[in-house]
């Protein structure tokens, strides 16, 4: 089982990582032991929240990563490379495939309890506050549906557009659960959309210009479903947040991993437990089966405290356990107030370099390993909304450090 | 509103909504009193949910107060037959260790046999062959009935005979001033929810406020000396043990492992405090709950725990009290007579198991002053309502696969579902989330309101339109975080971060210095 | 509890992984089964969740019951719970406290004693088996779905091969466990498989007869399954004294011993831990230890090919490793299913009203199968395979079968 690189973790850097290497001629193999958390995420690619909740300001995102510190990965990564990888992904065929409108950058997007929280590129239609704002609004709920909130949206998006009308509509197939990922499926199995779409517009409001559906339409139909519900409604149709794991994110973890094992491998259920060293260089790493798995150069992708990368001790003590990479500040989060500890557990995380590469807690640096995404410290996903833009961010500026790597 | 006094009967006044004050109010709503109980926030929201929820069989106490220990073993009988839909009896097992002195287990014995606690040694191997978490270097195991108690439910079934009764029961209610006249306590004035206020004649009062005993009593003049112990229970995500597991010692602190419907409690610590608000946890006080573990649940380490709660005991100091002794478990009846009050007694100290035999005792004290002959009939009635069943923690979950009702799960930790809360707030009338969530175990589950707060949100708004939504999720979520934050290690510190992030992707809210709970505000 | 991953998962850390659960959904999202049908709540459900309620008291629970055991639940969730297993502990328990196994599932756990019966007279067995009366009769009393994927029996045809094949002593030596299927059913692969190891430079030393019990492990009936464990652990203990490698063809039965004698029946043991790290699949042994050696002798198939991994492969933890091999053939045509089960959960999909679950879970990988058109379909598990063969009406074999092929074996 040969491949240049191994990247541990299946964390949206990950994925980003092993397309780029592809790209630059290399082949990767993602061990992991589940799933990421981008698919936590209701769907929207955040790369930095705004300093003012000015809906009009346009001004790119970018004029702000000054302000970060300067341990934060963005700055670490460098202002252009951030810019150069999320364009890149925007642009990629992979994006292409998922967005049904053209979208522009710097819009805002509608929670349900109405934070605008900012996005770059509408990424996957979701409700904005441009196309919602002075319109009349109907918001679609399948019966029994538990985890989407109409109620909730309803109260948040009150105050920017002109009705708001809540419908409860039968799904599409009653044998089925109403529950996310089912409804997805059933929309998919339709055989004839147009007609769903048809008796439930006998429902709708006529004054209504905007059809709010919970993120349910279609997992793989996506694109042709939205189309036939906006000719058969005649009225423009978005998708609304649900409670994760959310339906946008499992159509993009579907076209990140289709794209990705046209060349390459995943591993699933694959728990590393250790990696072999010698003379600052990590020769390969060990499974809990004691398997050995060889690579030329190595990323730990594997989602810090969230997802198990960094494990928290019960005396407090933080630890990144394949490597005994440092932790930054004091690697212990037992705060007196909780509020602080709450900060501690979301920005801790493994020290490196502008390069991203760990310094290890006997001060070695290692020459071909490389950690991305929520292991990276200084940076804190939850205040900042930033999570997506440091994932990608990370995972390409580590691939293309592999190569510069490996090409000498 | 005041209502005219009527002569012949009396009208008291129980100030605290704790198990003691429901206790008192029942007993004196059944020897025909005019009974008005008041509680600052809701009901056992104080300290009868803050502690390891065991109803004793009085073991623990048999050598260092074997008459306390008769009492306790009184009690839990009579509770567990008056009240069985709030009692699991489960058993407990009294464990000595290497390091515990050995000449215990023999007093032990002899003790509970005077206390007349039924105890049976039993062999190590059928107690580890059962209890798999058990350090396996156990040297002796002791049966003796104890047996667990669900706080909240039992402060609410009390409550709800109360009012059937003819009684009064006024949550979210604070003590503004008490007046007197004469030596004699004549009214309380109170505010409701910080805005209305109210003033409530009396012919009496009684205070059983716990821990805030003293400041009650500062009300009207009067000392109490109170000793206020905060104890700190850590919360393990499933049910390690099937008894309570007790250490054969000296009452002591990281004594108790007790089950409690689908979790298990350890604790506690043991520090003495001056404020009754103190509900602070120091990450030290973890670290020696841990430890003591450890002794007896080798794994524990290891193992999730996704809470942790602090509580203040109040025990009297007595009037010649010896320093170097621990203070008498029993409960005292203060009559603040001798200091020139004529109608205000105390009930303090005791603990939960005791509540009904010292309400039994402030009440007959109460009727001597008022001379009025009417005898306690608390321990022979059962509480209304009350199921004649005991506690089946897997209750909701059955009924749920009984049904195939899977659609409607709100809170998928404790199998609570639409259709029960939806009830809740029509019988109650409650649309708080807290007062939701204390008496139907949402959120209470190792996801700590993750994904049910959402979902009860979305229940709430739909037939609330006034209610400041985002307001009452703030709050759900930062009361919930309080708790586990302080065990935030292993999977709570992925559980916490997916808490967060949920709430940040999915309703914008951020938790910072200023939204955060307060530490050492109780809810 | 966090699981003690660096040695085998055994019983009880099994259970207690369900404390790492943090209701994430994950696992629901990604089940088949409840993706298709509102009769099964759902893996999170059925699995962590529930678990803390029968450490309680004795549960009357159905939901286990419609776990069709694929795993895909373990293999995506983030937080390292053993659902699969928990939902599987339960189904077992049950069993024990009060339910009984139905008729159907007593014979379809023993797969190797049907047979060593129809293989006696092979031809009327089959003919017996494809019959759509016996098929009317079968659904009707022993509620064997008529829809149910039934593959031919072969007759002695693996164990006639097996006499013919001669010991050569300059070759190394490795165990070949055929399993049930191979030895009764599909002849073809175990062929395929000895003479790919000659090929290799391999003596194949064949452990024949034995059946590894999954379907047992499975469908909850531990107790059967718990002798006949034993017997294999030692029988094979016994061949690795000619080779300290043994590869399967079948990845469910690798699957089992590989994990799950210790998930379920904790033999942690020393004899049988050796045997769970030496057992391999035979892709993946092929993988790590000739891959350079056949690099550069594959000739091109001009056959267009279809791969669907089945579902527990993933519990391997080893990739694809046929995809990796079959992308030795130069030029292939290789479609990847993106369907992660089949449907068939080895023995779920034959008992009536379980059938037409399968086939909704199938659904979209048999359109897969219509849009690309391939000549061939290729999956590593046998159950798999008849259920794929059966519903796209096109030919289905193990990826070995293809390498030979194009090794012109």
């Amino acid at each position: 089982m040969n491949s240049d690189v191994l990247i541990v973790g299946a964390e949206l850097d990950a994925f980003i990582a092993s397309i780029r290497l592809q790209e630059l001629g290399y082949t990767s193999r993602i061990l992991t032991n589940g799933k990421g958390s981008y698919l936590y995420s209701s769907g929207n690619i955040k790369v930095l929240d705004f300093k003012e909740n000015n809906n009009s300001d346009k001004k790119p995102l970018f004029l702000f990563l000054e302000d970060l510190p300067k341990e934060h990965p963005y700055n670490l990564i460098g202002k252009e490379n951030v810019t150069q990888s999320i364009d890149w992904f925007f642009n990629h065929e992979i994006s292409n495939k998922l967005r049904y409108e053209h979208s522009e950058t710097n819009l805002f997007t509608i929670s349900p309890i109405g934070l605008k929280i900012p996005s770059y590129g509408l990424y996957f239609n979701q409700i904005n506050f441009e196309n919602i704002y002075n319109k009349d609004v109907t918001i679609i709920k399948f019966q029994n549906q538990k985890d989407f909130h109409p109620e909730l949206i309803a109260r948040s998006i009150k105050q920017y557009v002109n009705t708001i009308e809540i419908l409860n509509i039968v799904q599409p197939d009653i044998n089925q659960h109403p529950d996310s990922s089912s409804l997805a499926l059933s929309f998919d199995n339709l055989s004839h959309p147009e007609n769903y779409f048809f008796n439930i517009n006998k429902n709708i409001n006529k004054k209504t210009s905007v059809v709010i559906f919970p993120a349910v339409l279609g997992l793989n139909k996506y694109v042709e479903l939205v189309e036939c519900a906006e000719k058969t409604l005649s009225k423009k149709c978005f998708e609304a947040p649900t409670l994760p794991p959310s339906i946008p994110c499992i159509r993009l973890n579907k076209e990140l991993e289709r794209e990705v094992l046209k060349k390459n491998y995943i591993h699933r259920e694959s728990h590393i437990l250790k990696a072999k060293i010698e003379n600052n260089k990590c020769l390969s790493v060990v499974d809990n089966f004691e398997r050995t798995i060889k690579a030329r150069a190595f990323i730990i992708a594997n989602g810090g405290i969230l997802m198990g990368g960094i494990k928290v001790k019960s005396n407090g003590e933080i630890k990144e356990e394949i490597f005994d990479s440092k932790i930054q500040n004091n690697n212990h989060i037992n705060c007196e107030k909780s509020y602080e500890t709450l900060n501690a557990l979301q920005t801790s995380g493994v020290l490196t370099d502008n390069k991203l590469k760990p310094i290890s807690n006997s001060n070695t640096k290692l020459e071909n390993v490389f950690f991305t995404g929520r292991n990276l410290s200084n940076w804190n996903p939850s205040l900042e909304l930033s999570g997506e833009g440091v994932s990608i961010a990370s995972g390409w500026h580590s691939a293309n450090n592999i190569s510069s790597y490996l090409h000498n | 509103m005041t209502k005219a006094l009527i002569k012949d009967t009396p009208r008291i006044i129980v100030i605290g909504g704790g198990v003691s004050g429901c206790g008192v109010a029942r007993d004196l709503v059944l020897r025909g009193y005019q009974t008005t109980l008041i509680e600052f926030g809701d009901l056992g929201s104080g300290t009868s949910s803050r502690f390891h929820g065991m109803l004793q069989s009085g073991a623990r106490y048999a050598v260092s107060d074997t008459s306390y220990a008769a009492e306790c073993f009184r009690e839990r009988e009579t509770i567990a037959k008056i009240v069985p839909e709030a009692v699991e009896l489960i058993g407990g097992l009294f464990v000595s260790l290497p390091n515990d002195p050995e000449d215990y287990p023999e007093k032990f014995i002899e003790c509970c046999e005077i206390a007349k606690i039924p105890c049976r040694e039993i062999k190590i191997n059928e107690v580890l062959n059962k209890e798999k978490e058990l350090n396996n270097n156990i040297l002796r195991v002791f049966q003796v009935p104890d047996a667990i108690v669900h706080s909240w439910k039992l402060v609410n079934l009390l409550a709800k005979d109360i009012k059937a009764s003819g009684g009064e029961v006024l949550t979210n209610h604070q003590v503004v001033s008490i007046k007197q006249h004469n030596n004699l306590v004549k009214s309380v004035e109170v505010i409701e929810n910080n805005s209305v206020k109210k003033i409530l004649e009396c012919d009496g009062i009684i205070n059983a406020s716990g821990p805030w005993s003293g400041k009650i009593a500062r009300l009207v003049d009067q000392e109490l000396e109170l000793q206020l112990t905060k104890g700190t229970v850590m919360v393990f995500s499933h049910r390690l043990v099937s008894h309570a597991i007790n250490r054969c010692r000296i009452p002591s602190s990281n004594d108790i492992m007790c089950p409690s419907g689908t979790v298990s409690l350890w604790g506690t610590t043991s520090e003495i405090v001056n404020d009754p608000n103190t509900t602070r946890i120091r990450p030290e006080e973890i670290q020696e709950l841990l430890m003591g573990a450890e002794e007896l649940f080798p794994n524990v380490k290891n193992y999730r725990s996704f809470r942790a709660w602090a509580g203040v005991r109040p025990l009297v100091k007595t009037k010649n009290f010896d320093k170097n002794m621990p203070l008498p478990r029993s409960h005292s009846v203060i009559d603040h007579q001798e200091n020139g009050l004529r109608n205000f007694l105390t009930i303090c100290g005791g603990s939960l198991t005791t509540h009904r035999s010292m309400a039994e005792d402030v009440v007959n004290k109460l009727g001597d002053k008022l001379g009025i002959n009417a005898s306690c009939s608390t321990d022979t009635t059962p509480v209304l309502n009350s199921k004649n069943l005991n506690w089946m923690p897997s209750f909701y979950f059955q009924k749920i696969e009984k049904e195939k009702d899977y659609y409607n799960l709100v809170c998928e930790c404790e199998a609570i579902t639409k259709t029960d809360i939806e009830e809740l707030m029509k019988n109650e009338n409650i649309s708080n989330f807290h007062d939701i969530r204390r008496r139907i175990r949402i959120g209470f589950g190792p996801c700590q309101g993750t994904f049910c707060n959402s979902r009860l949100a979305e229940i709430v708004a739909s037939q609330n339109k006034d209610i400041d939504i985002r307001k009452s999720i703030l709050n759900f979520w930062s009361e919930r975080l309080k708790g586990s934050i302080r065990t935030s290690y292993g999977d709570q510190a992925k559980q916490i971060l997916l808490s967060d992030y949920i709430y940040q992707e999915n309703f914008g809210l951020r938790l910072n210095e200023e939204n955060s709970e307060k530490d050492d505000i109780r809810i | 509890m966090i699981m003690n991953l660096s040695t085998q998962p055994t019983s009880e850390d099994i259970l207690k992984s369900m404390d790492n659960c943090t209701k994430c959904g994950i696992c629901d999202s990604y089940c088949p089964v409840a993706k298709v049908t509102n009769q099964f709540p759902g893996p999170k459900y059925s699995g962590p969740q529930t678990q803390r309620f029968r450490l309680l008291e004795d549960l009357i629970e159905i939901s286990p019951e419609l776990c069709n055991g694929c795993g895909i639940c373990t293999s995506v969730c983030p937080n390292e719970v053993a659902i699969t297993d928990i939902i599987t502990h339960a189904k077992s328990d049950l069993i024990n406290k009060n339910k009984k196994i139905s008729f159907l599932q007593t014979l379809l756990n023993r797969p190797e004693t049907i047979g060593k019966l129809g293989n006696i007279f092979p031809t009327v067995s089959n003919f017996i088996l494809h019959n759509n009366f016996f098929r009317y009769l079968a659904n009707q009393f022993f509620c064997l779905d008529s829809s149910a994927p039934l593959p031919n029996f072969h007759g002695k045809k693996f164990k006639r091969f097996l006499n013919k094949i001669k010991i050569d002593s300059n070759k190394k030596n490795i165990i070949y466990f055929s399993g049930c299927a191979v030895d009764n059913y599909d002849s073809e692969v175990g062929i395929a498989a000895i003479k790919l190891m000659n090929y290799l430079g391999y003596n194949v030393i064949a452990n024949t007869d034995s059946c590894c019990s999954l379907p047992m492990l499975s469908s909850g009936e531990w107790k059967a399954a718990t002798n006949r464990s034993k017997e294999l652990i030692d029988s094979l203990s016994r061949s690795l004294t000619l080779s300290e490698n043994i590869i399967s063809t079948s990845t469910s039965c690798s699957l089992t011993i590989k994990k799950k004698y210790s998930a379920y029946l904790n033999f942690t043991d020393s004899k049988s831990v050796q045997i769970s790290q030496s057992i391999k699949d035979i892709c993946e042994y092929i993988l790590e230890n000739h891959m350079g050696f056949l690099e550069g002798k594959m000739k091109p198939i001009n056959k267009k090919i279809f791969y669907h991994g089945p579902c527990q492969l993933r519990s391997h933890g080893i990739g694809q490793p046929a995809v990796e091999l079959l992308r030795l053939i130069p030029q292939i045509s290789l479609f990847l299913s993106e369907s992660d089960c089949c449907g068939i959960g080895g023995t779920f999909g034959y008992a009536k009203g379980r059938n037409e679950i399968s086939e909704l879970i199938g659904k979209s990988l048999i359109e897969q199968i219509k849009v690309d058109k391939p000549d061939i379909i290729l999956c590593d598990s046998e159950t798999c395979r008849w259920n794929i063969e059966k519903n796209s009406g096109i030919k289905t074999l193990h990826p070995i079968q293809i390498i030979l092929e194009s090794l012109n074996i």
